[in-house]
Protein backbone atom coordinates (compact mmCIF):
# COMPACT_ATOMS: atom_id res chain seq x y z
CA UNK A 1 0.00 0.00 0.00
CA UNK A 2 1.40 3.59 -0.93
CA UNK A 3 2.26 4.35 2.55
CA UNK A 4 1.80 7.70 4.09
CA UNK A 5 -0.68 10.30 3.26
CA UNK A 6 -1.03 13.42 5.47
CA UNK A 7 -3.54 11.90 7.64
CA UNK A 8 -1.95 8.14 7.75
CA UNK A 9 1.22 7.97 9.81
CA UNK A 10 3.38 5.27 8.86
CA UNK A 11 2.85 3.39 11.76
CA UNK A 12 -0.80 2.74 11.05
CA UNK A 13 -1.67 0.27 8.75
CA UNK A 14 -5.27 0.59 8.21
CA UNK A 15 -6.91 3.90 8.14
CA UNK A 16 -9.23 4.83 11.22
CA UNK A 17 -12.34 4.34 9.06
CA UNK A 18 -14.94 5.19 11.69
CA UNK A 19 -13.20 7.84 13.91
CA UNK A 20 -12.28 5.86 17.38
CA UNK A 21 -13.14 8.63 19.24
CA UNK A 22 -16.75 8.02 18.98
CA UNK A 23 -16.14 5.05 20.41
CA UNK A 24 -14.78 6.28 23.42
CA UNK A 25 -17.21 8.90 23.92
CA UNK A 26 -20.46 7.12 23.51
CA UNK A 27 -20.38 6.10 27.81
CA UNK A 28 -19.57 9.51 28.58
CA UNK A 29 -22.34 11.34 26.54
CA UNK A 30 -24.68 8.61 27.22
CA UNK A 31 -24.33 8.78 30.92
CA UNK A 32 -25.00 12.68 30.15
CA UNK A 33 -28.09 12.19 28.12
CA UNK A 34 -29.45 9.98 30.32
CA UNK A 35 -29.92 12.67 32.80
CA UNK A 36 -33.00 14.56 31.71
CA UNK A 37 -32.40 18.45 31.46
CA UNK A 38 -32.54 20.47 33.92
CA UNK A 39 -34.46 23.79 33.44
CA UNK A 40 -32.19 26.25 33.56
CA UNK A 41 -32.56 28.33 36.51
CA UNK A 42 -31.98 25.32 38.53
CA UNK A 43 -29.83 25.57 41.04
CA UNK A 44 -29.76 23.55 44.30
CA UNK A 45 -27.85 24.48 47.69
CA UNK A 46 -26.69 20.67 47.83
CA UNK A 47 -23.39 20.22 46.03
CA UNK A 48 -24.07 18.02 42.84
CA UNK A 49 -22.52 14.27 43.07
CA UNK A 50 -19.15 13.38 42.67
CA UNK A 51 -18.99 12.86 38.96
CA UNK A 52 -18.66 9.31 37.49
CA UNK A 53 -15.33 10.24 35.62
CA UNK A 54 -14.83 6.66 34.65
CA UNK A 55 -16.21 7.20 31.57
CA UNK A 56 -14.24 10.10 31.20
CA UNK A 57 -11.05 8.78 32.33
CA UNK A 58 -11.57 5.44 30.38
CA UNK A 59 -10.13 7.05 27.52
CA UNK A 60 -7.48 4.98 25.71
CA UNK A 61 -4.91 4.87 23.02
CA UNK A 62 -7.26 5.38 19.82
CA UNK A 63 -7.53 8.68 20.20
CA UNK A 64 -3.74 9.58 20.20
CA UNK A 65 -3.06 7.85 17.25
CA UNK A 66 -6.23 9.98 15.34
CA UNK A 67 -4.36 12.83 16.86
CA UNK A 68 -1.32 12.00 16.02
CA UNK A 69 -2.17 12.24 12.51
CA UNK A 70 -3.16 16.06 12.73
CA UNK A 71 -0.61 17.29 10.85
CA UNK A 72 -1.49 21.12 10.97
CA UNK A 73 -0.33 22.79 14.33
CA UNK A 74 -1.67 26.25 14.90
CA UNK A 75 0.73 28.70 16.05
CA UNK A 76 -0.26 30.08 19.27
CA UNK A 77 0.53 33.41 20.93
CA UNK A 78 2.91 33.82 23.85
CA UNK A 79 2.26 31.08 25.69
CA UNK A 80 4.20 27.82 25.02
CA UNK A 81 3.26 25.50 22.55
CA UNK A 82 3.85 22.66 24.78
CA UNK A 83 0.52 22.70 26.25
CA UNK A 84 -0.92 22.65 22.88
CA UNK A 85 0.86 19.51 22.26
CA UNK A 86 0.31 17.96 25.37
CA UNK A 87 -3.29 18.45 25.14
CA UNK A 88 -3.30 17.14 21.71
CA UNK A 89 -1.70 13.86 22.07
CA UNK A 90 -2.60 12.43 25.28
CA UNK A 91 -5.51 13.56 25.93
CA UNK A 92 -8.88 12.03 24.46
CA UNK A 93 -11.62 14.48 23.92
CA UNK A 94 -15.19 13.92 25.91
CA UNK A 95 -17.29 15.43 23.57
CA UNK A 96 -20.80 16.20 24.75
CA UNK A 97 -23.39 17.61 22.27
CA UNK A 98 -25.78 20.15 22.61
CA UNK A 99 -28.25 17.97 20.82
CA UNK A 100 -30.48 16.39 23.13
CA UNK A 101 -32.15 13.02 22.66
CA UNK A 102 -34.66 14.88 20.80
CA UNK A 103 -32.88 17.33 19.37
CA UNK A 104 -35.24 19.90 19.72
CA UNK A 105 -34.47 21.37 22.67
CA UNK A 106 -31.04 22.89 21.34
CA UNK A 107 -30.03 25.39 23.49
CA UNK A 108 -32.30 24.73 26.10
CA UNK A 109 -30.47 21.25 26.67
CA UNK A 110 -27.28 22.66 25.81
CA UNK A 111 -27.31 24.50 28.52
CA UNK A 112 -28.52 21.81 30.57
CA UNK A 113 -26.30 19.21 29.18
CA UNK A 114 -23.24 21.30 30.02
CA UNK A 115 -24.98 21.59 33.86
CA UNK A 116 -24.78 17.92 33.94
CA UNK A 117 -20.95 17.42 33.51
CA UNK A 118 -20.64 14.73 35.78
CA UNK A 119 -23.24 12.82 34.76
CA UNK A 120 -25.08 13.36 37.70
CA UNK A 121 -28.53 11.16 38.26
CA UNK A 122 -31.04 12.94 40.14
CA UNK A 123 -31.74 16.03 37.81
CA UNK A 124 -34.95 18.07 39.28
CA UNK A 125 -37.35 18.20 36.89
CA UNK A 126 -39.55 21.02 38.50
CA UNK A 127 -38.18 24.30 39.07
CA UNK A 128 -37.47 24.91 42.06
CA UNK A 129 -37.52 28.07 43.93
CA UNK A 130 -33.94 29.40 44.17
CA UNK A 131 -33.14 29.95 48.09
CA UNK A 132 -30.52 32.45 49.49
CA UNK A 133 -27.66 30.78 51.09
CA UNK A 134 -26.78 32.02 54.62
CA UNK A 135 -25.05 35.10 54.87
CA UNK A 136 -25.66 36.49 50.67
CA UNK A 137 -28.64 38.82 50.16
CA UNK A 138 -32.01 37.89 49.00
CA UNK A 139 -32.04 41.02 46.86
CA UNK A 140 -33.03 39.87 43.49
CA UNK A 141 -30.06 41.69 41.76
CA UNK A 142 -28.01 39.71 43.32
CA UNK A 143 -29.49 36.71 42.98
CA UNK A 144 -29.57 36.82 39.57
CA UNK A 145 -26.31 37.81 39.02
CA UNK A 146 -25.27 35.02 41.55
CA UNK A 147 -27.10 32.65 39.16
CA UNK A 148 -25.72 33.95 36.18
CA UNK A 149 -22.19 33.67 37.47
CA UNK A 150 -22.99 30.12 38.46
CA UNK A 151 -24.35 29.48 35.23
CA UNK A 152 -21.01 30.58 33.40
CA UNK A 153 -18.96 28.83 35.91
CA UNK A 154 -20.91 25.53 34.94
CA UNK A 155 -20.86 25.82 31.40
CA UNK A 156 -16.94 26.81 31.49
CA UNK A 157 -16.63 23.52 33.52
CA UNK A 158 -18.64 21.58 30.61
CA UNK A 159 -15.74 23.64 28.24
CA UNK A 160 -13.35 22.62 30.15
CA UNK A 161 -13.97 18.78 29.32
CA UNK A 162 -14.31 19.32 25.90
CA UNK A 163 -10.85 21.21 25.39
CA UNK A 164 -7.59 19.20 25.48
CA UNK A 165 -6.13 20.36 28.72
CA UNK A 166 -8.54 21.80 29.93
CA UNK A 167 -7.34 21.54 33.56
CA UNK A 168 -6.48 25.30 34.30
CA UNK A 169 -8.56 26.99 36.94
CA UNK A 170 -7.77 29.69 35.95
CA UNK A 171 -10.18 31.79 34.02
CA UNK A 172 -8.03 33.18 31.66
CA UNK A 173 -5.85 30.54 30.78
CA UNK A 174 -9.28 28.20 30.28
CA UNK A 175 -10.20 31.13 28.12
CA UNK A 176 -6.85 30.47 26.49
CA UNK A 177 -6.87 27.22 25.96
CA UNK A 178 -10.58 27.34 24.11
CA UNK A 179 -9.60 30.19 21.99
CA UNK A 180 -6.26 27.58 20.64
CA UNK A 181 -8.60 24.94 20.27
CA UNK A 182 -10.71 26.96 17.91
CA UNK A 183 -8.24 28.28 15.98
CA UNK A 184 -6.17 24.97 15.77
CA UNK A 185 -9.77 23.08 14.81
CA UNK A 186 -10.42 25.64 12.31
CA UNK A 187 -7.00 25.16 10.64
CA UNK A 188 -7.35 21.70 10.91
CA UNK A 189 -10.34 22.54 8.25
CA UNK A 190 -8.43 24.52 6.19
CA UNK A 191 -6.06 21.99 5.77
CA UNK A 192 -8.31 19.29 5.67
CA UNK A 193 -10.39 20.96 2.67
CA UNK A 194 -7.21 21.47 0.86
CA UNK A 195 -5.43 17.97 1.20
CA UNK A 196 -8.32 16.70 -0.24
CA UNK A 197 -7.15 14.57 -3.36
CA UNK A 198 -4.56 16.97 -3.14
CA UNK A 199 -1.52 17.51 -4.66
CA UNK A 200 1.74 19.25 -3.17
CA UNK A 201 0.78 21.97 -5.48
CA UNK A 202 -2.70 22.66 -3.91
CA UNK A 203 -0.63 22.80 -0.34
CA UNK A 204 2.24 24.99 -1.66
CA UNK A 205 -0.63 27.95 -2.46
CA UNK A 206 -1.86 26.97 1.24
CA UNK A 207 0.93 27.66 2.56
CA UNK A 208 1.70 31.28 0.46
CA UNK A 209 -1.44 31.98 1.38
CA UNK A 210 -1.28 31.21 5.06
CA UNK A 211 2.43 32.24 5.80
CA UNK A 212 1.19 35.77 6.26
CA UNK A 213 -1.75 34.72 8.75
CA UNK A 214 0.71 32.18 10.50
CA UNK A 215 3.27 34.80 11.30
CA UNK A 216 0.69 37.23 13.21
CA UNK A 217 1.52 36.25 16.34
CA UNK A 218 5.54 35.66 16.18
CA UNK A 219 7.17 38.33 17.61
CA UNK A 220 9.86 40.10 16.12
CA UNK A 221 9.19 41.08 12.65
CA UNK A 222 12.54 40.68 11.51
CA UNK A 223 11.88 36.97 11.68
CA UNK A 224 8.91 37.26 10.40
CA UNK A 225 10.24 38.07 6.73
CA UNK A 226 12.49 35.58 6.69
CA UNK A 227 10.07 32.77 7.60
CA UNK A 228 7.27 34.43 5.12
CA UNK A 229 10.03 34.59 2.45
CA UNK A 230 11.06 30.64 3.09
CA UNK A 231 7.74 29.82 3.22
CA UNK A 232 6.83 31.21 0.04
CA UNK A 233 10.03 29.18 -1.14
CA UNK A 234 9.61 26.24 -0.12
CA UNK A 235 5.43 26.53 -1.72
CA UNK A 236 7.70 27.24 -5.04
CA UNK A 237 9.11 24.56 -5.09
CA UNK A 238 7.35 22.18 -3.71
CA UNK A 239 4.72 22.35 -6.41
CA UNK A 240 7.62 21.38 -8.68
CA UNK A 241 9.24 18.90 -7.27
CA UNK A 242 9.53 17.63 -3.81
CA UNK A 243 13.34 16.81 -4.10
CA UNK A 244 14.13 20.58 -4.86
CA UNK A 245 11.94 21.67 -1.83
CA UNK A 246 14.02 19.39 0.21
CA UNK A 247 17.44 20.36 -1.02
CA UNK A 248 16.00 23.70 -0.10
CA UNK A 249 15.25 23.14 3.52
CA UNK A 250 18.58 21.32 3.93
CA UNK A 251 20.32 24.14 2.37
CA UNK A 252 18.74 26.40 4.94
CA UNK A 253 19.58 23.86 7.55
CA UNK A 254 16.38 22.99 7.69
CA UNK A 255 14.41 19.58 7.75
CA UNK A 256 11.36 17.42 6.84
CA UNK A 257 9.50 15.56 9.23
CA UNK A 258 5.97 14.33 10.11
CA UNK A 259 4.07 16.44 12.80
CA UNK A 260 3.72 13.80 15.21
CA UNK A 261 7.50 12.74 15.25
CA UNK A 262 8.23 16.61 15.53
CA UNK A 263 6.17 16.98 18.60
CA UNK A 264 7.16 13.81 19.96
CA UNK A 265 10.97 15.07 19.68
CA UNK A 266 9.89 18.82 21.18
CA UNK A 267 8.10 17.75 24.00
CA UNK A 268 10.49 14.91 24.89
CA UNK A 269 13.82 17.12 24.61
CA UNK A 270 13.16 20.28 24.88
CA UNK A 271 12.15 22.05 28.14
CA UNK A 272 9.23 24.70 28.35
CA UNK A 273 10.16 27.14 25.64
CA UNK A 274 12.28 26.31 22.93
CA UNK A 275 12.26 27.44 19.58
CA UNK A 276 10.41 25.02 17.54
CA UNK A 277 12.06 23.63 14.51
CA UNK A 278 10.20 25.12 11.19
CA UNK A 279 8.75 21.55 10.02
CA UNK A 280 6.93 20.49 7.12
CA UNK A 281 5.31 17.33 7.86
CA UNK A 282 5.87 14.79 4.79
CA UNK A 283 4.33 11.37 5.03
CA UNK A 284 5.78 11.12 1.44
CA UNK A 285 3.27 11.05 -0.80
CA UNK A 286 0.99 13.48 -2.24
CA UNK A 287 -0.35 14.49 0.47
CA UNK A 288 1.08 17.26 2.20
CA UNK A 289 0.67 19.54 4.52
CA UNK A 290 2.60 22.40 5.98
CA UNK A 291 2.95 23.93 10.04
CA UNK A 292 5.03 26.67 10.78
CA UNK A 293 5.81 26.97 14.17
CA UNK A 294 6.74 29.73 15.41
CA UNK A 295 7.32 30.27 19.33
CA UNK A 296 6.73 34.02 21.00
CA UNK A 297 9.91 34.26 22.78
CA UNK A 298 12.19 33.95 19.18
CA UNK A 299 13.97 32.57 16.46
CA UNK A 300 11.26 30.27 14.50
CA UNK A 301 13.76 28.46 12.30
CA UNK A 302 16.15 26.50 13.99
CA UNK A 303 17.11 23.38 12.61
CA UNK A 304 18.35 20.61 15.22
CA UNK A 305 18.75 17.72 12.94
CA UNK A 306 19.53 16.31 9.78
CA UNK A 307 17.16 15.07 7.65
CA UNK A 308 15.54 12.13 8.58
CA UNK A 309 14.03 9.58 6.57
CA UNK A 310 12.54 11.56 3.15
CA UNK A 311 12.49 9.56 0.69
CA UNK A 312 10.74 11.29 -2.41
CA UNK A 313 7.39 9.60 -3.41
CA UNK B 1 -26.83 6.73 22.34
CA UNK B 2 -24.40 8.17 19.58
CA UNK B 3 -25.48 11.32 19.16
CA UNK B 4 -21.93 12.35 18.25
CA UNK B 5 -21.88 10.05 14.98
CA UNK B 6 -25.42 11.36 14.66
CA UNK B 7 -23.75 14.62 14.10
CA UNK B 8 -20.98 13.37 11.57
CA UNK B 9 -23.80 11.77 9.41
CA UNK B 10 -25.87 15.03 9.65
CA UNK B 11 -22.68 16.47 8.62
CA UNK B 12 -21.85 14.52 5.80
CA UNK B 13 -25.03 13.93 4.18
CA UNK B 14 -24.84 17.76 4.09
CA UNK B 15 -21.77 18.22 2.94
CA UNK B 16 -22.21 15.48 0.46
CA UNK B 17 -25.24 17.49 -0.49
CA UNK B 18 -22.92 20.77 -1.25
CA UNK B 19 -20.53 19.14 -2.78
CA UNK B 20 -22.88 17.76 -5.52
CA UNK B 21 -24.03 21.07 -6.09
CA UNK B 22 -20.77 22.33 -6.32
CA UNK B 23 -19.45 19.87 -8.72
CA UNK B 24 -22.30 20.48 -11.07
CA UNK B 25 -22.01 23.80 -11.35
CA UNK B 26 -18.16 24.82 -11.90
CA UNK B 27 -16.34 24.06 -14.57
CA UNK B 28 -13.56 21.60 -13.77
CA UNK B 29 -10.11 23.35 -14.23
CA UNK B 30 -10.20 24.46 -10.91
CA UNK B 31 -7.11 25.83 -10.11
CA UNK B 32 -6.53 24.53 -6.56
CA UNK B 33 -7.01 27.66 -4.50
CA UNK B 34 -10.43 27.58 -5.40
CA UNK B 35 -11.24 23.78 -5.32
CA UNK B 36 -10.03 24.69 -1.58
CA UNK B 37 -12.20 27.62 -1.31
CA UNK B 38 -15.13 25.53 -2.57
CA UNK B 39 -14.34 22.47 -0.27
CA UNK B 40 -14.16 24.48 2.42
CA UNK B 41 -17.50 26.67 1.78
CA UNK B 42 -19.38 23.68 0.82
CA UNK B 43 -18.25 21.77 4.41
CA UNK B 44 -18.68 25.00 6.36
CA UNK B 45 -22.22 25.54 5.20
CA UNK B 46 -23.00 22.10 5.70
CA UNK B 47 -21.43 22.24 8.95
CA UNK B 48 -23.91 25.14 9.49
CA UNK B 49 -27.19 23.15 7.97
CA UNK B 50 -26.31 20.35 10.10
CA UNK B 51 -26.69 22.65 12.93
CA UNK B 52 -29.86 23.79 11.23
CA UNK B 53 -29.70 27.15 12.21
CA UNK B 54 -30.73 27.29 15.92
CA UNK B 55 -27.41 28.62 16.85
CA UNK B 56 -26.01 32.51 16.47
CA UNK B 57 -22.99 30.64 15.13
CA UNK B 58 -24.43 28.79 12.17
CA UNK B 59 -26.18 31.36 11.06
CA UNK B 60 -23.59 33.63 11.25
CA UNK B 61 -21.23 31.08 9.79
CA UNK B 62 -23.62 30.90 6.55
CA UNK B 63 -24.34 34.98 6.11
CA UNK B 64 -20.39 35.61 6.64
CA UNK B 65 -19.99 32.95 3.65
CA UNK B 66 -22.75 34.64 1.62
CA UNK B 67 -20.91 38.01 2.13
CA UNK B 68 -17.21 36.25 1.19
CA UNK B 69 -18.45 34.91 -2.14
CA UNK B 70 -20.98 36.98 -3.33
CA UNK B 71 -19.73 36.74 -6.62
CA UNK B 72 -19.86 32.99 -7.16
CA UNK B 73 -22.67 31.51 -8.19
CA UNK B 74 -22.11 28.03 -6.99
CA UNK B 75 -22.28 29.81 -3.36
CA UNK B 76 -25.25 31.60 -4.02
CA UNK B 77 -26.88 28.55 -5.11
CA UNK B 78 -25.74 26.47 -1.85
CA UNK B 79 -26.44 29.32 0.38
CA UNK B 80 -30.32 30.07 -1.23
CA UNK B 81 -31.07 26.65 -0.11
CA UNK B 82 -29.60 26.79 3.16
CA UNK B 83 -30.90 29.78 3.73
CA UNK B 84 -34.06 28.75 2.74
CA UNK B 85 -33.78 26.02 5.44
CA UNK B 86 -32.75 28.12 7.92
CA UNK B 87 -35.93 30.31 7.13
CA UNK B 88 -33.82 33.91 6.57
CA UNK B 89 -33.11 33.81 9.94
CA UNK B 90 -29.69 34.73 8.80
CA UNK B 91 -27.65 38.06 11.00
CA UNK B 92 -25.96 40.40 8.76
CA UNK B 93 -22.31 40.20 10.43
CA UNK B 94 -20.84 44.02 11.26
CA UNK B 95 -17.66 43.86 12.52
CA UNK B 96 -17.05 46.26 15.15
CA UNK B 97 -13.89 48.03 16.05
CA UNK B 98 -11.70 45.85 17.88
CA UNK B 99 -11.33 48.11 21.20
CA UNK B 100 -8.22 46.66 23.47
CA UNK B 101 -10.08 45.05 26.60
CA UNK B 102 -8.59 46.05 30.19
CA UNK B 103 -8.05 42.51 31.53
CA UNK B 104 -6.82 39.75 30.64
CA UNK B 105 -10.11 37.90 30.93
CA UNK B 106 -11.85 40.90 28.90
CA UNK B 107 -9.26 40.71 26.55
CA UNK B 108 -9.81 36.76 25.84
CA UNK B 109 -13.38 37.08 25.23
CA UNK B 110 -12.95 39.29 23.19
CA UNK B 111 -10.59 37.37 20.78
CA UNK B 112 -13.26 34.23 21.54
CA UNK B 113 -16.04 36.55 20.42
CA UNK B 114 -13.89 37.11 17.16
CA UNK B 115 -13.06 33.29 16.60
CA UNK B 116 -17.02 32.29 16.89
CA UNK B 117 -18.87 33.17 13.88
CA UNK B 118 -21.31 35.33 15.23
CA UNK B 119 -19.94 36.02 18.79
CA UNK B 120 -19.26 39.28 18.22
CA UNK B 121 -23.16 39.85 17.75
CA UNK B 122 -23.67 37.92 21.43
CA UNK B 123 -23.45 40.29 24.26
CA UNK B 124 -23.82 38.14 27.50
CA UNK B 125 -21.19 36.04 27.86
CA UNK B 126 -22.75 33.06 29.19
CA UNK B 127 -24.45 32.77 25.58
CA UNK B 128 -21.17 33.07 23.76
CA UNK B 129 -19.51 30.25 26.18
CA UNK B 130 -22.88 28.49 25.00
CA UNK B 131 -22.44 28.73 21.39
CA UNK B 132 -18.93 28.40 21.70
CA UNK B 133 -19.40 24.92 23.10
CA UNK B 134 -20.96 23.86 20.60
CA UNK B 135 -19.05 25.37 17.64
CA UNK B 136 -16.36 22.82 19.16
CA UNK B 137 -18.36 20.13 19.16
CA UNK B 138 -19.74 20.80 15.35
CA UNK B 139 -15.79 21.81 14.24
CA UNK B 140 -14.42 18.78 15.83
CA UNK B 141 -17.01 16.58 13.92
CA UNK B 142 -16.47 18.31 10.30
CA UNK B 143 -12.48 17.66 11.16
CA UNK B 144 -13.20 14.07 11.88
CA UNK B 145 -15.69 13.26 9.17
CA UNK B 146 -13.07 15.04 6.45
CA UNK B 147 -10.10 13.37 7.70
CA UNK B 148 -12.10 9.72 8.23
CA UNK B 149 -12.85 10.74 4.24
CA UNK B 150 -9.31 11.82 2.89
CA UNK B 151 -8.00 8.74 4.75
CA UNK B 152 -10.25 6.46 2.61
CA UNK B 153 -9.10 8.59 -0.08
CA UNK B 154 -5.46 8.07 0.14
CA UNK B 155 -5.87 4.39 0.66
CA UNK B 156 -8.13 4.02 -2.90
CA UNK B 157 -7.62 7.08 -4.78
CA UNK B 158 -4.07 8.07 -5.99
CA UNK B 159 -6.43 6.76 -8.63
CA UNK B 160 -8.29 9.53 -8.86
CA UNK B 161 -5.31 11.59 -9.04
CA UNK B 162 -4.64 10.48 -12.79
CA UNK B 163 -7.86 10.10 -13.70
CA UNK B 164 -8.37 14.06 -13.18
Amino acid sequence: MNSSSLLTPSSSSSPHLQSPATFDHDDFLHHIFSSTPWPSSVLDEAPPPTPDCTAVLGFHHHDIDSRNQITMIPLSHNHPNDALFNGFSTRSLPFHLPQGSGGQTQSQSQATASTTTGGTTAPTQTKPKVRARRGQATDPHSIAERLRRERIAERMKSLQELVPNGNKTDKASMLDEIIDYVKFLQLQVKVLSMSRLGGAASVSSQISEDAGGSHENTSSSGENQTAKMTEHQVAKLMEEDMGSAMQYLQGKGLCLMPISLATTISTATCPSRNPFVKDTGVPLSPNLSTTTIANGSGSSLVTVKDAPTVSKP
Amino acid sequence: MSTYNMVKQEFIKKWITTLHMLDCSVEHPLNVTERKNAIKLSSDIAMAAARSGSTVWSRALISRSGNKTANKPVARRILKKARNRLKNRCLTLRRNGNFTAKSGVRKRTELLKSLVPGGELIKNKDYLIRETLDYIVYLRAQVDVMRTVAAVDSVTGNLTNDNK
